[in-house]
């Protein structure tokens, strides 16, 4: 009942504090043009079919072979970051990551900390050798996965900074 | 296809992309899709490109 109690007020702090942000950003006039808003409707698209891919691969295998690969609950997240990962990197590609007025190096510079942050956290869980248990990914790889996931995010965009220095007007 | 039309006439007017783009309210990159032809603009976006550009429909965006 406590966890189910946490979870609702995070899940409305998080809700809280997303459309403050949002406020925010359409007040400063931050938005996304016509080209952008289709294509991240294309990478949410793709976002998704990644996700239930990748879901009906990892059902097949679980029953195919009759062994879990994962504890409860970090297949479905690990499913979760796939799609992040697709959606944020087809977004990127496409230019259609950023808000019209906004600046990537800030961006950079969030995923920077993230990937630190989890990463070290990552080291720590591999060296006392939590990651795998009897076999089984556990839910301490979480903080690899996080860290993983906004690494591919922030080399998109520095590779994609990059092809846009040498693009001429 | 090339949008040509629509690059000679942002050079003519001495304006950048990237000016332009602030001027229709669009990304930079939008801009370049469509003087690349890789992007299909809508037609509100047309006419506020023509009127950025003191420019005619027919002139940047008929073939």
């Amino acid at each position: 009942m406590s966890k189910l109690l946490t979870f609702i007020v995070l899940f409305v702090a998080v809700l809280a504090v997303r459309i403050m942000i949002q406020k925010t950003q359409s007040k400063k006039g931050y938005n996304f043009d016509e080209r952008q808003l289709m294509l991240r409707s294309r990478a949410y698209q793709r976002g998704f079919m990644a996700i239930l891919g990748y879901n009906v691969f990892y059902a097949l295998a679980t029953m195919l072979l009759e062994k879990s690969f994962m504890q409860d609950g970090v297949s479905t997240l690990i499913g979760a970051f796939i799609g992040l990962i697709v959606f944020a990197v087809e977004c990127i590609w496409n230019d259609a990551f950023f808000h019209v007025q906004n600046n990537p190096i800030t961006y950079l510079i969030a995923c920077a900390i993230v990937v630190i942050s989890n990463g070290l956290a990552a080291i720590d869980t591999i060296k006392a050798g939590e990651l795998v248990q009897n076999g089984i990914l556990t839910s301490n790889c979480l903080q690899l996965a996080c860290a993983v996931t906004f690494l591919v995010i922030a080399v998109a965009i520095i590779v994609k900074l990059v092809f846009a220095g040498q693009e001429d007007e | 296809m090339k949008n040509l039309r629509l690059k000679s006439a942002r050079a003519a007017k001495d304006m950048s992309q990237q000016q332009l783009a602030d001027a229709v309210e669009v990304s930079r990159q939008t801009i370049s899709a469509i003087e690349k032809g890789d992007y299909n603009p809508t037609i509100n976006l047309c006419i506020a490109i023509c009127k950025a550009l003191n420019k005619t429909l027919d002139e940047l965006f008929w073939e």
